[in-house]
């Protein structure tokens, strides 16, 4: 009977620990993307901020570790932030418990971006701490911020979601950091609807598949491309005019046609 | 003279070789849809001047070759002087896309453009027919002489 | 006086002596050379890269140096937001048709910030009559001057002679062909280098149909720049292949020619000039009343809510057979007036590319312009009976069969 009992406790206790599995796994394959191609080749350079009297770098790895994936949201919160310090503090290094972040969009990945640039993500050892908050659009401030509850919120996630604010505490100066429509691959909000929340309707192995290429797509514009191609607002620096070589150029063209025409003359006359 | 015609032989083959090389490098890049480029050397991508622009620079490269064997004789030279001319609509319309280009401000920029905006616009990469423009005016010359003292 | 038979040889050989120089022919360089423009194995490849410079020309000109170099910044920056200022009544009749018909947002009416939109009078139609199709015409006429003096058009004439043929008309119909281009009107008149009344028709009709004028093409490489070439070789495709159906189907003769070809020459300045003259202002005569007049007449439909309700009416068609939205049916009654105004008008409402590209081209084989029809007429008013109940046809098959290719590639 004890044998009988121990054995169903057995049975039980396996059941909890393979639904627990499996619970994560979907958490898992939420926040990330099972079998995504590995990283593209990129050049990012690190948020550089005064952490005290530390002054640290962090690296797009480092947020990557911390999240536990180099995810599309999290490489749009990295990028976003330094956009905004860039345009605030220009060639400053800011302090980190000068730096606050509201962001609209509830998603895992910007989450733990954002966290962990203002040192106030869980498990964190910092000598400051910026603030982090999130206001959904409608106004919405989301202070339940598990993987559950932020699941739930973006469910119905667009492009107006995307807008992220830095500002200097110090100052009060802000700066909004909107993320451009055409990143985003024609349907991707609505695919992912599908794909994630089987919203209208469970989605086909091409559905997913093309979603997982476009992922992949919109995640390398984030780590490769520059800034003005990736955010509103943000003009398209001139190229730098090779002066020397248009003068080069321009001087044989007029003498050359000089020439030319002298010649013709010449043996007219 | 022979020696001097077998001279000029080689030399407008070597140029019809290389008019043609950069005439099916136009249009394959075209095809493929990307320009690229090596240093100061173009290949535009577009299908106006990839495409379209190829072809001429292609049938150019066969005026050329077409022409080269026996240029002193009027059929042939005319044929090498052609060639010549289909490089000077190319190189010819490009010029003047960039003179074109080079004078106004820009949409939200001064009337005019500033000095070194404009002599930036003659910058390089340029496209192969600019490159071969001087050659083409070399092979003229040398058709219009052997012309004259006939 | 009277000579006789030998008397007169006499004289005739006298006078030959004195003005007839014989020597022994010699094959220069010039006339190999325009021998080669003439073989068609030669002569296709020059007759390309003629095209490619003159269009290249074209739209590095009107559109680069003129149109968004100078014209735009001058009538977008200055023009349009000073008049906006200074005329009085916003938001009434007057103001929507000679300045800026605007739009309303919210019961808030909201001015234009470009003269493609304003669709005023002085605004938009002042910027498309010269800040877009003046500079498209002259550089136009003087490439085509350029040509025809220096003596690469009767070449052409001769080289296209064949494939002319295959659709009732012969070499020298290239010269109507490619004045339309620039304007239909002269080139309604030029038909008449034809010599049968089928040659004619054929060639009346297919000018009206088939040639975007240079003003339409002016405004297609400004609001279109990347359709443009889609759009004409729809054109060209439809060309040859009602041509072909014409030459077929209408009675009468399509007799052989003889061309003089002179020797290549350097052209006269003098005669550059004046010909250049000649026809920008012939052309600036009937074309800028038009495109004001068009102005006026598109606002006034639109203010009277006639265009909304012909747009109704028609929006079957237009939507399910033509694939193109509604309100599309506006820019279709404003081509009765000017076509480049009507391409002005597509370019602000909201469809796909392909849409675009059909819009565009059922706009470019719509009903000639008003000014072309009043040419037509005067040719006679069979002819001009006969080339628009073809054309009736011809939109109505033709933006089918674009439609229908549209669905059959996936793009429409």
């Amino acid at each position: 009977m004890k044998d009988t009992k121990s054995r169903m406790n057995f049975r039980v206790a396996t059941l909890v620990i393979m639904s627990i599995l499996a619970l994560s796994l979907t958490i898992a394959v939420d926040a990330h993307m099972p079998g995504a191609k590995p990283l593209p080749d990129f050049e990012l350079t690190p948020i550089v901020i005064n952490d005290g009297e530390t002054k640290m770098e962090i690296t797009i790895e480092e947020v990557g570790k911390y999240h536990g994936d180099i995810c599309v949201c999290g490489c749009c919160a990295f990028r976003a932030t330094q956009l905004g310090i860039s345009q605030i503090w220009e060639d400053e290094v800011p302090a980190r418990d000068d730096i606050k972040i509201i962001s609209r969009l509830p998603t895992p990945g910007s989450k733990d971006c954002f966290q962990y640039i203002t040192g106030t993500g869980h498990g964190l050892e910092t000598n400051t701490k910026g603030e982090y908050k999130m206001i959904l659009s409608d106004g919405t401030v989301v202070t339940n911020m598990t993987k559950k509850n932020l699941k739930k919120l973006s469910k119905h996630a667009s492009i107006d979601y995307f807008r992220f604010d830095v500002c200097r505490i110090s100052t009060g100066e802000c700066f909004e950091v909107t993320v451009k429509e055409q990143v985003f691959t024609d349907g991707y909000f609505e695919l992912r609807k599908k794909v994630k929340f089987g919203i209208p309707e469970n989605a086909t192995s091409e559905e997913k598949a093309l979603f997982k290429s476009d992922w992949e797509t919109i995640r390398e514009r984030f780590l490769t491309s520059p800034d003005w191609q990736l955010f509103d607002g943000v003009e398209e620096p001139e190229e730098e005019n090779d002066v020397s070589g248009g003068a080069i150029f321009f001087s044989i063209l007029v003498i050359g046609s000089f020439l030319l025409v002298s010649l013709v003359y010449r043996k007219r006359s | 003279m022979a020696e001097k015609n077998n001279f000029a032989m080689i030399c407008i083959a070597i140029l019809g070789l290389v008019t043609v090389a950069f005439g099916l490098a136009d249009i394959l890049v075209s095809a493929v849809g990307d320009g690229t480029g090596l240093s100061i050397l173009e290949i535009p991508g577009d299908m106006f001047r990839g495409g379209w622009g190829g072809f001429i620079v292609l049938f150019a490269g066969l005026f050329y070759l077409s022409g080269c064997k026996n240029v002193a004789e009027v059929h042939n030279a005319s044929k090498v002087a052609m060639g010549s001319v289909l490089i000077w609509i190319m190189a010819g319309t490009d010029i003047f896309a960039m003179i074109t280009e080079s004078i106004p401000g820009g949409e939200d920029g001064p009337w005019f453009n500033s000095l070194s905006g404009f002599l930036g616009t003659y910058a390089p990469p340029y496209a192969p027919a600019i490159f071969l423009l001087p050659f083409s005016l070399v092979v003229v010359y040398y058709i219009l002489k052997q012309e004259r003292t006939k | 006086m009277k000579l006789s038979p030998d008397e007169r040889w006499n004289l005739i050989d006298s006078i030959a002596d004195q003005v007839v120089t014989y020597g022994k022919y010699r094959h220069t360089l010039k006339d190999a050379i325009g021998e080669l423009t003439v073989k068609p194995m030669t002569g296709i490849p020059i007759a390309i890269a003629v095209l490619y410079g003159f269009w290249s020309v074209f739209g590095s000109f009107a559109g680069t140096l003129c149109t968004d170099g100078f014209f735009v910044k001058l009538f977008d920056g200055y023009w349009l937001p000073w008049l906006q200022v200074v005329f009085p009544g916003e938001g009434s009749w007057l103001y929507s048709i000679l300045i800026d018909a605007g739009g309303m947002t919210n019961g808030e009416f909201i001015l234009s910030d470009n003269c493609f939109e304003a669709f005023g009078v002085l605004t938009s139609g002042l910027f498309v009559a010269i800040g877009v199709v003046l500079p498209a015409i002259v550089i136009f006429y003087l490439m085509l001057t350029l040509l025809e003096d220096i003596g690469y058009m009767p070449r052409l004439a001769v080289l296209i002679d064949t494939v002319l043929h295959r659709i009732g008309l012969h070499g020298y119909a290239i010269v109507p062909t490619i004045l339309s281009l620039g304007c239909n009107v002269p080139a309604v008149t030029a038909t008449r280098i034809l010599e049968t009344r089928k040659q004619r028709f054929i060639m009346m009709t297919l000018l009206a149909i088939f040639i975007p004028c240079g003003a339409q093409l002016g405004i297609m490489e400004e609001v279109i720049p990347d359709l443009i070439g889609y759009v004409l070789l729809y054109l060209v495709i439809g060309y040859f292949i009602f041509g072909f159906i014409l030459n077929k189907i209408v009675p009468g003769r399509s007799p052989e020619i003889l061309i003089d070809v002179p020797p290549y020459q350097k052209p006269m300045m003098a005669n550059v000039r004046r010909k250049l003259w000649m026809r920008v202002s012939s052309f600036f005569k009937v074309a800028v009343p038009f495109v004001l007049l068009g102005c006026v007449v598109v606002n006034v439909l639109y203010l009277a809510g006639f265009i909304q309700w012909l747009g109704d009416i028609l929006a079957p068609v237009f939507v399910g057979w033509f694939g193109v939205p509604k309100e599309t049916a506006g820019p279709l009654v404003a081509a009765f007036l000017r076509k480049d105004l009507a391409v002005a008008q597509l370019s602000v409402i909201e469809m796909t590319q392909y849409q675009m590209l059909s819009a565009v081209v059922l706009v470019s084989i719509y009903f000639p312009c008003v000014a072309t029809f009043a040419m037509m007429l005067k040719e006679g008013w069979k002819e001009l009976i006969g080339s628009v109940a073809v054309l009736a046809v011809v939109v109505f098959l033709y933006g089918g069969i674009i439609h229908l290719i549209g669905k059959l590639i996936g793009v429409a």
